[in-house]
């Protein structure tokens, strides 16, 4: 499969006329008998649900971009599909460099295993070599503020601790292409704003980033252009302050 | 071949999961990794008091002769039933972050093989424990059964983990699978003389054959043939030499054993590949 395509010199994110259907199954635990009964009926026992219907945009290396929408209108599935964690249905999509999504903090952390052994864990999982954790592992670890706790198995943590340790493995991936899925702030006050500034620093670094939000303040502090999905369809893309204006109102 | 490249690049990953599984398995535990090792010691031990005392079966140095077939047998059992839950247990993860699938069974795998290695340092200690000439030249056969063990038990852990996730089913019916693929392989009993009682019975010769077919069985004989044959009337204790007079297609079956190994590691990684992109939009 030919997936992704690279191109070196073009843009860094393309996604062309992509549409999405997720298949339904009624029940959901689907089992043999289920599926057999169900084809000596002549039903075929799923619904079709699109979640995105022809996408398209492309992004330069670099560009930040802003997406927003109601739940359910298609802005994580999107997320997914440029992260490869779905193919799209129709369409092609196109990206240069190493991904990383970070739909939700902490991906494969086990709690039996030790902070330090689940940063490696954890870093692997979006693609990083062993050397580049341990290159990267004493920020990481200094950035958490967990010093001696990090021998401790994770079951142990506090929750603003085991996010803390999440959030500074996914602040070190530096990856080409960032999808960041409502991670913006965690932890207390303090660690809130030192994880806004690291952010920054990323987002300044040149990264190509794709940010899911509901805060709609922030947004254009963050990046100049952003898309408003609505049922799975791009309703604006263009200079945030207005997009975000015009979705505001739309919502009342 | 794109899905090899993907899983090699994440090979830090596939390393990462198998020292978690080494890790957690055990955890809470006083004894530890020794539990790895008792649990086979124990299992083979009930065997060799049941079989050895309770029925005919079973002459000299028959907890030899078990231990031989039971270990691999183990990691052949126990490989594909972990494997077969590797991805329906991770689906809350596949649909967070994108890695080549192919990781979540073969580090199950690879941490059954570290216990098997394991197994197969205390089978030799017992080997020298017990005095018994290990038949040397038989070695490069029994690494070379290993290796159609692990080609089959791949495209098998592809197939059962990916199916798995659309029917749980296949995961129960593993189970029962696997206990009637246990007593049809030679792993209690030599399967030259359980072809012989075939015959012995007047049923068609063809039972034997079929018997044969089953990739276990040329694996299993090979792996017994490392230790001295002690059969009744026979004039050579070359357990090789003796399969080549009462079997002489031996050698055609354990061919058979490779190709089948080797289509089923084609079917299940195709089957795999044709699913896999869909996992993350079950469960």
């Amino acid at each position: 499969m030919a997936y992704p395509i690279r191109a070196d010199n073009g843009p860094a994110v393309v996604v062309q006329d992509v549409t999405k259907e997720f298949i339904l199954p009624h029940e959901r635990m689907v089992t043999l008998k289920g599926a057999i009964l169900r084809a000596l009926r002549g039903r075929s026992g799923a619904d079709r649900f699109v979640a995105l219907r022809n996408v398209s945009f492309e992004m330069q290396r670099g560009e930040i971009l802003g997406v927003v929408g109601r739940n359910g209108s298609g802005k994580t599935t999107l997320l997914s599909l440029i992260a490869r964690i779905y193919l799209p249905t129709s369409g092609r999509i196109a990206t240069q460099g190493r991904v990383c999504a970070l739909l939700g903090l902490g991906a494969g952390m086990d709690p039996e295993l030790t902070g330090r052994d689940n940063i490696f864990l954890n870093a692997t999982f979006y693609g990083l070599q062993r050397k580049e954790v341990l290159e990267q592992y004493n920020s990481i670890a200094e950035f958490s503020e967990l010093g001696d706790f990090l021998l401790a198995p994770v079951r142990t943590y506090s929750f603003g601790m085991f996010q803390k340790l999440a959030f500074s493995v996914a602040a070190h991936l530096s990856p080409d292409v960032l999808l960041l899925d409502e991670v913006l702030a965690v932890g207390d006050v303090h660690f809130g704003a030192k994880s806004l500034h690291k952010l920054q620093e990323i987002c300044a670094s040149g990264t190509t980033i794709v940010l899911v939000t509901h805060e709609l303040d922030r947004l254009p502090d963050i990046c100049a252009r952003t898309i408003w999905l609505d049922c799975g369809e791009v309703m604006r893309d263009g200079d945030t302050r207005s997009v975000v204006q015009e979705y505001a109102a739309a919502c009342g | 071949m794109n899905e090899w490249a993907e899983v090699w690049r994440y090979r830090a990953l596939l390393w990462g999961l198998v020292r978690r599984d080494l890790k957690v398995r055990y955890k809470n535990s006083v004894l530890g990794f020794v539990w790895s090792l008792l649990n086979p010691l124990f299992q083979i031990l009930v065997f060799v008091i049941v079989f050895r005392y309770m029925t005919p079966l079973g002459g000299r140095n028959y907890s030899v002769y078990l231990f031989v077939a039971m270990v691999p047998w183990m990691f052949f059992s126990q490989g594909l039933l972990d494997s077969s839950a590797s991805v329906a247990t991770q689906v809350g993860l596949v649909k967070r972050v994108y890695f080549p699938r192919l990781v979540l069974p073969l580090s199950v795998l690879m941490s059954n093989l570290v216990h098997f290695l394991l197994g197969m340092t205390v089978l030799a200690a017992y080997f020298t424990v017990r005095r018994v000439t290990i038949a040397w030249p038989h070695l490069p056969l029994a690494f070379l059964a290993f290796g159609v063990q692990f080609v089959f038990m791949c495209g098998m852990a592809f197939a059962v983990s990916s199916l798995s996730v659309y029917y749980n089913d296949v995961r129960f019916l593993l189970a029962s699978i696997m206990q009637m693929w246990m007593f049809l392989s030679p792993v209690f009993y030599p399967a030259e003389s359980a072809i012989a009682r075939l015959g012995k019975m007047g049923l068609p010769d063809f039972l034997g054959t079929v018997y044969l077919l089953n990739p276990m069985a040329p694996v299993l004989m090979s792996y017994r043939a490392l230790l001295p044959y002690d059969g009744a009337r026979a004039s050579t204790n070359d357990y090789l030499a003796v399969l080549h007079q009462v079997l002489p297609g031996f050698p055609v079956y354990f061919a058979i054993a490779a190709a089948v190994a080797l289509a089923a590691f084609v079917l299940g990684f195709s089957l795999f590949r044709r699913l896999q992109w869909r996992f993350a939009e079950l469960g």
